[in-house]
């Protein structure tokens, strides 16, 4: 290296640092990757796995871990490009893989994104940064939402049926959503403001799951009726990693380490704190109670409704936001979804739809109220600003309520065709004895080896026990001794 | 051209510095520093039978404390400084400020963020080695252990491949991140001092199921996100390698962990979390040495072997070679780390292209570097052989240096204290070593067990024997 150079120079003659790559914008692009990385792996593969019944433990770690893995390589064989590459129709690009050097070292691009500034000046996405670092971002995103997924059909679904939905539900309705909104299809173009994926991510996954959890049926009886976190602590530990990571989801939207995601980040923050306090308030007014599940549901729904908005409102905004993300989706979950008997037949185990569903709707018409015109004016491709505002802004309302159709509509649609199709070959839910067992059918492991010295839980062992807090036992046709037992009522 | 004033330089942010590159540089050591602080100290804690949880986190705990001050001490400049050796630098300290804000060796970053990012990989190196000897290594002994390695073997290894000076590097071996230094160094170092340090009590190496699975994935998550930084930190620049480097290394783990899986399932009939996280390390492991250089196509290529060949020598081989059955591995460092670093570094030789390594090196004879694939594709086929050949002798210099290193550690520690824990404590566990519990969520948060050796600082009162029958209850 040339001992005469400046860190910054216009003339800077190295062949990994070209001209167009501006090294914060770089750097913080793959820290919010990794960052939103680590809200999957571990973030959601710990609260899964300890906000479930121990039985379902290492089965729900497991649905989400697969699905991180296996998202990676559909994105770069075919689905990267198919999000964001070059136009195949106007609300699906031409899938291609992203897998070689000459294609991922040069700028990043967003080829469809190209649009009119002024009567003879164009503009297109095009971040100060690798195309890798743009694919790996991403990538991040893809994963979460078939993870999101995940969180309604865990508990029973047959574990081959999820390894089989994974790649084609990314492929046939993850691309179809990225692509409209912020590949370069038509409703990107339109004006639809999806700031960093509340409609894209979360009322895709959720409604997404919701169907999923239709079609592949119910948990058993008595998982429904009881179904307690094996590891509140752990639940925890997972949800500060969803929260802080989320720093890097709507951090990172920008592609740029400047003004507008700073205020991202401050939004973020702002709208999940105040949607944490007023679910727990709810829930203390209610249930006498403030519950620390409760808690972090609320977190869940602030830091979801916020994120179509994230860059583009106010700070108060987003206090606003938050009030509203910690009410709106309580009454859905706790209220209305013991009215609805349809909702009722539907078993949706982690309640995504109301978290995510609800909350990304929510989220999605807010930001059509609340956004504002000079933020707006940062990052978006058209005039645009929220109806609060005046203007143009009811147009924006009506547009945030089309393309909310669209997503839902094109998710009953996909998620459905797809079980469907893969029914034909795969039964989509665990046989009865797999479902009376649990981990140790599913995979032959167990979450926990506590008892004696160190060994999984033997009944022959370890003695029967009754309490108030655990279910009364019986004699298990299942006991094994040597490998566990979870036991059956 | 006039700068912004953004880009201005100041005493503090001196024209050599680049704000992009330094905050990167510090980002991706923290990222590696989380990988072993909680990464693997929860990992090891979780992973073993529940009566080992608290050892073998500590000694991971212990380590990487031990390495970092010996790293300030004298670490680095044997590793990164002047030549006192063709394969050692001279040791000296790295503390006075005048030292530590001096431009480091590479990159626009200062002396102290390389300082940091170097010494979390030392430290993850020897906290790799204790993945080998969990269990019944005497923890006086892991006590001496850790200074004596790093001292004579980590810094020996890392100066010959990594320093400009050393002479591996000189020949021209590609080690991207690690593969060599770190992996395959920790794998046969763990291995070695396995056979010296004896196996674990037998109940124990014949039941050993993992006391919580649920926190193994968090550290196993971690682990693998951490390695954004692991690899991405390597070229010491925010630049178009670090992004692809990054990119590289998840596709690899995800390939690995899904041929993994499926060989798992053909094989044994039920997909297992453990061999999930088990192909996930050997992908990262595989991919380190070769993250920025090679094709995205590539890393899919090494993904498939690492996720099959690590998999193949651990369920298969393991049980016809009476060597490796002898040798006590109770979480097989030995194939995912010596076995797929080894690998990972002939695959570097395969595939290495010449542009990238010219973009990562950027030193002005870097055609020297080039993947057999290459070479046989240009041409240049015995510019490809005489670097496969390079890859191969690093390896064999790695191997042997630690065979040899390590034995004469361990014959040396125990010349002062034994090497395995007594009967007595092989028997009791945490307990007996450390006088804690990892686990006190009986009744109402009491311990499992009576306490037969307390912890008088940190124990708030004594409890009684409680049965384990007819009393655990689970809420």
């Amino acid at each position: 290296m040339d001992a005469n150079q400046i860190a910054y120079t216009a003339n800077e003659r190295a062949p990994a640092v070209p001209q167009w790559l501006n090294k914060g914008d770089n750097a913080w692009q793959m820290t919010a990757s990794t960052l939103v990385g680590i809200q999957s792996m571990p973030g959601l593969v710990i609260l899964y796995a300890s906000i479930v019944k121990k039985k379902w433990a290492v089965n729900s770690a497991f649905m989400a871990l697969y699905a991180f893995a296996a998202v990676l390589i559909c994105w770069v064989l075919v689905c990267y490009r198919m999000a964001f590459g070059d136009e195949l129709l106007p609300f699906w690009g031409k899938g291609a893989p992203a897998l070689g050097q000459k294609y991922l070292v040069i700028r990043a691009r967003v080829p469809e994104s190209r649009h009119r500034v002024t009567t003879d000046r164009y503009e297109t996405t095009v971040p100060f940064f690798p195309m890798a670092s743009l694919v790996y971002f991403q990538f991040t995103f893809a994963a979460i939402t078939l993870i999101l997924l995940a969180g309604s059909v865990l508990g029973r679904m047959n574990i081959k049926a999820w390894m089989a939905f994974v790649p084609l539900w990314l492929i046939f309705s993850y691309t179809v959503g990225a692509f409209s909104l912020w590949g370069g299809g038509f409703l990107y173009h339109w004006g639809v403001i999806d700031y960093s994926g509340g409609y894209v991510i979360h009322l895709s996954s959720g409604i997404a799951g919701l169907t999923a959890a239709y079609w592949v049926g119910p948990r058993l009886k008595s998982d429904r009726e009881r179904f307690p976190p094996n590891n509140v602590l752990l639940m925890l530990a997972g949800a500060g990693l969803l929260w802080m990571g989320w720093s890097g989801f709507n951090g990172g939207a920008p592609y740029a380490a400047n003004i507008d995601s700073s205020i991202a980040v401050l939004n973020t923050n702002v709208c999940a704190a105040t949607s944490l306090l007023v679910w727990t308030s709810l829930d203390v007014v209610f249930f006498g109670k403030p519950s620390v599940i409760g808690a972090v549901q609320g977190m869940m729904t602030g830091l979801v409704c916020i994120t179509p908005g994230a860059g583009l409102v106010q700070p108060w905004a987003a206090i606003v936001m938050g009030m509203l993300s910690g009410s709106i989706p309580w009454v859905s979950m706790m209220i209305l979804h013991k009215k609805c008997s349809w909702l009722q037949q539907v078993d949706d185990t982690l309640g995504v739809f109301h978290t995510h569903a609800v909350a990304g709707l929510l989220g999605g018409l807010l930001t059509g109220l609340l956004a504002e015109p000079d933020l707006c004016r940062l990052i978006l491709p058209t005039e645009t600003r929220g109806a609060v505002y005046g203007g143009n802004g009811g147009v924006q309302f009506v547009k945030q309520i089309v393309a909310a159709l669209f997503v839902i509509a094109w998710n009953v649609a996909s998620t459905t065709i797809i079980l469907l199709v893969i029914r034909l070959f795969i039964p989509l839910r665990m046989p009865d004895n797999q479902l009376e067992i649990g981990d140790d059918a599913v995979h032959g492991e167990e979450a926990y080896a506590l008892w004696g010295d160190g060994e999984k839980y033997d009944p022959t062992k370890h003695g029967w026990h009754t309490s108030s807090y655990s279910e009364v036992t019986a004699s298990s046709r299942f006991v094994d001794g040597a490998r566990g037992v979870t036991i059956s009522l | 051209m006039e700068l912004p004033s953004n880009l201005i330089p100041d005493e503090a942010s001196p024209e050599w510095m680049n704000k992009g590159d330094n905050a990167w540089q510090l980002t991706t050591a923290t990222l590696v520093g989380l990988q072993t602080i909680p990464g693997l100290v929860i990992l090891y804690g979780s992973m073993v039978k529940r009566k080992w949880a608290i050892n073998s986190a500590f000694m991971a705990f212990y380590a990487f404390a031990m390495v970092l001050v010996c790293w300030v001490g004298w670490g680095f400049r044997m590793s990164f400084g002047d030549k006192l050796v063709f394969f050692l630098g001279k040791p000296g300290v790295a503390l006075d400020e005048k030292f530590l804000l001096k431009r480091a060796f590479a990159g626009y970053l200062p002396t102290a963020t390389m300082v940091f990012f170097q010494s979390v990989f030392a430290a993850i190196t020897v906290v790799l080695i204790a993945g080998s000897l969990l269990g019944r290594m005497n923890f006086r002994a892991w006590i001496l252990f850790v200074p004596l390695w790093f001292t004579f073997s980590y810094t020996i290894a890392a100066f010959s491949i990594w320093c400009p000076q050393g002479w591996l590097a000189k020949l021209g071996v590609i080690d991207f991140a690690g593969g060599f230094v770190i992996h395959l160094s920790a794998g046969v170092a763990g291995f070695t001092a396995a056979f010296w340090v004896g196996p674990r009590a037998e109940k124990d190496r014949r039941n050993c199921p993992p006391n919580n699975v649920i926190l193994m994935l968090a550290g196993a998550g971690l682990l693998w996100m951490g390695w954004s930084g692991f690899n991405g930190g390597a070229p010491f620049v925010a630049s178009t390698i670090s992004g692809l480097a990054i990119l590289n290394t998840h596709v690899c783990t995800a390939t690995s962990i899904l041929t993994w899986l499926l060989l798992d399932s053909l094989f044994f009939g039920k997909p297992s979390v453990l061999g999930a996280i088990q192909g996930m390390i050997t992908g990262l492991v595989c991919i380190t040495p070769a993250a920025g250089v090679v094709q995205c196509w590539a890393a899919i290529i090494m993904g498939i072997i690492s996720g099959s060949v690590p998999w193949y020598t651990m369920m298969v081989l393991h049980n016809k070679v009476k060597l490796l059955k002898l040798v006590d591995d109770p979480i097989a460092i030995f194939h995912t780390h010596a076995i797929a670093g080894g690998l990972g570094g002939i695959l570097t030789g395969f595939f290495a292209v010449p542009k990238l390594c010219r973009l990562f090196y950027m030193v002005t004879d870097w055609e020297k570097y080039l993947g057999l694939v290459y070479g046989l594709q240009n041409g240049r086929t015995p510019a490809g052989f005489k670097q496969m050949g390079i890859q191969i002798a690093a390896m064999g210099f790695v191997i042997v240096l630690n065979v040899v290193v390590t034995s004469i550690i361990c014959w040396f520690i125990g010349l002062i204290v034994p090497l395995r824990m007594s009967d007595e404590e092989l028997e009791n566990g945490d307990d007996a070593v450390h006088g804690e519990e990892a686990f006190a969520l009986w009744h109402e948060g009491e311990r499992l067990v009576g306490r037969r050796h307390n912890n008088k600082v940190y124990d708030t009162h004594e409890f009684s024997f409680v049965e384990s029958k007819g009393e655990v209850q689970m809420v």
